[in-house]
């Protein structure tokens, strides 16, 4: 009986070995490794309305992969990219997602410009247990528990709400906010979260006033905001309507601190306005350490321009980069007997991990995806972008 | 004050959606078709402008000469190439005919506005006002000297195109064409030529309204998509047989929409075209201006 036991159970690590199972064999791996190769699927709004969104922070993660390649791979392998426009629609993204993983065969998944887009890859990711790092999407509800899959490296959407309320709970003077900002699912997303987080603060919230996200024109708003007579704004619009309400909000002397919620960009968001002025009472809680030409983000940039000179050094070129740097970290922790479960429980395990350009340390864990939960507050002092950090000055 | 504010943005805007619905008219009176196209003019003739100004360094008021012309020449070669060649099929029946001449309009939407963000989707752009004063005072009344400009040219416009139709022998043959192209054939007007002029024409118109508009909105290959609508509701409120009509209909709309998002609501504000158009088609389909059509049966 022994001697049969033994046998079978030579001929079942003889078969193991035979078809990969085997510790320490690369045939073991999951799709999308070879001996000499990891392929990791990207998907993003590479052409479309939210283009802006696509291959300037594609390319912000790819620099990362990049450099990794050519520093000779992580054991032995180097990163392999398939790229796939998703247009920022949820059919297309899904499309995308399941031509990547079914016919390109990657290891896992890298993308998401849109929050619409990608919830429902969300769906496929979980239920074929595909390990997914989250592009540039913020919505809480991608990387929500339970998910035993889905990591993000940048600040989630609704996060910003207490970041905010956080700062102009340390202006002076500052009792009333009112919200000025679009009704679509990324601004909505954030504002029960700010509602909540100035309550706590006791600041009164006067509620919100809404804006177009196309807006040609903001004196209506301008307008009625100043009749509440609040003594701070948050601003949670797109660049486009951002700049047209401070443009507005200067001709019309409404002269209160504005704090900006993550949609825009302080840099992005004064080089449209064009003119300093309507600029004086803006601030913007930002994903980055510093403005783009400040000493933290210098590697990053030098990297940029290393990899992708033709690309423009602009904000959103590195909204991805903290999710590659931690792919990266993972792929190395996880080791040569690469599979997507030890891929993901390597994830899970990364504590404390420089954000890169982002201003926040990445730590991750079983129950708990979101990697990065903290930003700094910019705003405009004599005349220049700078880095406040998370209390009024 | 503030009523004098709103007022004179109201009718800054008002003026935009009118010039936006002149082009729209200018189309539907000469083949009866909505041109869904128009925005893209707006946007082209913008970005023209920008390319010539910002990009090539070439002065201002030349730059806004040169994507004129160019608008002109954009709305020509899409007659001749994507709506002659459908409205001339013989193969297809009249009703078939305007339906595939619409669809042909959408097409070109779509690949105008695609081909546009190749160059410029990766980011939003800015076109130099006309001044450099951005705004002056008269009393304390605080104007845009861009809204300012943008008022003056529309009322000039309209004027010069009434003139236009009314005087000339291109705007008399244009108006001919339109109320009867078989008619127009018999008396030797080539009404192929009329076509085609008529598009320059309501393109220029389109893409005036989008050299004004991009100081104030940025430029963005979607920049057409929102004017557009709002130049039809103008067009309905108006009236598509009106020049003047349009132009008052636009006045009313942006009149009304700002004060209506002032003392109302302004997240109504972005429905209040298509409810326009709509509560428009269902009352009065001819528009505020605009007379019924009779046909003898």
């Amino acid at each position: 009986m022994k001697s049969i036991l033994a046998s079978s159970g030579i001929a079942a690590l003889a078969l193991a070995a035979a078809i990969g199972l085997a510790p320490g064999s690369a045939l073991a791996a999951d799709p999308g490794i070879t001996d000499t190769t990891i392929k990791i699927g990207m998907m993003g709004s590479l052409t479309g309305p939210a283009a802006m969104w696509g291959w300037p922070t594609i390319n912000g993660a790819k620099m990362v992969y990049d450099k990794v390649n050519e520093e000779g791979g992580i054991n032995g392998r180097k990163i392999e990219v398939v790229v796939e426009d998703d247009q920022c629609q949820a059919p297309l993204a899904l499309a995308a997602a399941k031509k990547l993983l079914s016919r390109d065969e990657v290891f896992m998944l890298h993308g998401g410009s849109c929050s619409g887009a990608v919830l429902p890859v969300r769906e496929v990711a979980l239920k074929e247990k595909i390990p997914m790092m989250v592009l540039v999407a913020t919505a809480d509800e991608i990387v929500a528990q339970p998910n035993g899959y889905i990591f993000r490296a940048f600040l989630p959407g609704s996060y910003d709400g207490k970041i905010i309320a956080d700062f102009l709970a340390t202006a002076p003077n500052v009792k009333k906010v009112i919200a000025v900002g679009n009704t679509d699912a990324i601004a909505n997303v954030r504002y029960p979260v700010l509602e909540e987080s100035l309550k706590a603060r006791d600041l009164e919230y006067l509620g919100l006033e809404p804006i177009e996200v196309e807006a040609t024109d903001a004196t209506a708003q301008v307008l009625k905001v100043k009749s509440q007579n609040p003594d701070a704004i948050v601003l949670v619009a797109r660049p486009e309507a951002s700049a047209v309400f401070l443009k507005d909000a200067a001709k019309l002397g409404l002269d209160v601190p504005i704090v900006g919620a993550t949609v825009v960009d302080l840099q992005d968001l004064l080089d449209r306005v064009g003119d300093p002025k309507p600029m004086e009472h803006m601030h913007v809680v930002s994903f980055y350490k510093s403005p783009l030409d400040g000493e933290p983000m210098a590697p990053w940039v030098d990297m940029l321009k290393k990899y992708y000179p033709d690309d423009k050094v602009q904000a959103a070129a590195f909204y991805g980069t903290s999710g590659a740097l931690a792919v990266v970290e993972a792929l190395k922790r996880a080791g040569p007997d690469l599979t997507r479960e030890g891929f993901v429980k390597a994830m899970s395990d990364i504590k404390g991990l420089d954000g890169g350009p982002m201003a926040c340390t990445l730590n991750f864990a079983t129950d708990d995806h979101e990697g990065c939960k903290s930003g700094s507050v910019w705003g405009m002092r004599d005349g220049k972008v700078t880095a406040i950090g998370d209390s009024w000055k | 004050m503030e009523f004098a504010f709103l007022l004179s943005v109201g009718v800054s805007n008002g003026c935009l959606y009118g010039l936006v619905g002149l082009g729209l008219v200018l189309v539907y009176n000469a083949q009866g078709i909505p041109n869904f196209a128009h925005g893209e003019f707006f946007m082209a003739t913008a970005f023209a402008a920008y390319v010539a100004n910002v990009l090539l360094g070439i002065p201002y008021a030349l730059s806004v000469l040169i994507a004129i012309a160019f608008g002109g020449a954009l709305g020509v070669v899409v007659e001749f190439l994507a709506i002659r060649p459908i409205s001339t099929n013989r193969a297809l029946g009249r009703a078939s005919t305007e339906v595939a001449v619409v669809l042909s309009t959408v097409g070109l939407m779509i690949t105008i506005k695609g081909l546009a963000r190749i160059p410029w989707g990766d980011s939003v752009r800015k076109l130099p006002g006309a001044f450099s004063t951005d705004t002056i005072t008269i009393g304390s009344l605080i104007i845009s000297t861009q809204r300012l400009l943008i008022i003056v040219v529309a009322v000039a416009l309209t004027v010069c195109l009434s003139i236009f139709f009314a005087r000339t022998s291109l705007g008399k043959k244009m108006r001919a064409t339109s109320q009867n192209t078989t008619g127009a054939k018999l008396i030797g007007i080539n009404t192929g030529h009329i076509y085609s002029a008529t598009w320059g024409l309501a393109a220029i118109c389109g893409g005036i309204a989008g050299i004004l508009a991009a100081p104030i909105i940025f430029l963005h290959p979607d920049m057409g998509t929102r004017m557009l609508l709002k130049g039809f509701a103008a067009a309905c409120l108006g009236g598509f047989g009106s020049v003047s009509g349009v132009f008052v209909g636009g006045l009313l709309m942006g009149i009304v929409e700002i004060f209506f998002g002032r003392y109302l609501s302004t997240s109504m504000m972005d429905i209040f075209a298509p409810i326009i158009i709509i509560v428009v088609l269902l009352f009065r389909p001819q528009g505020l201006f605009g007379t019924r059509g009779a046909a003898r049966v």
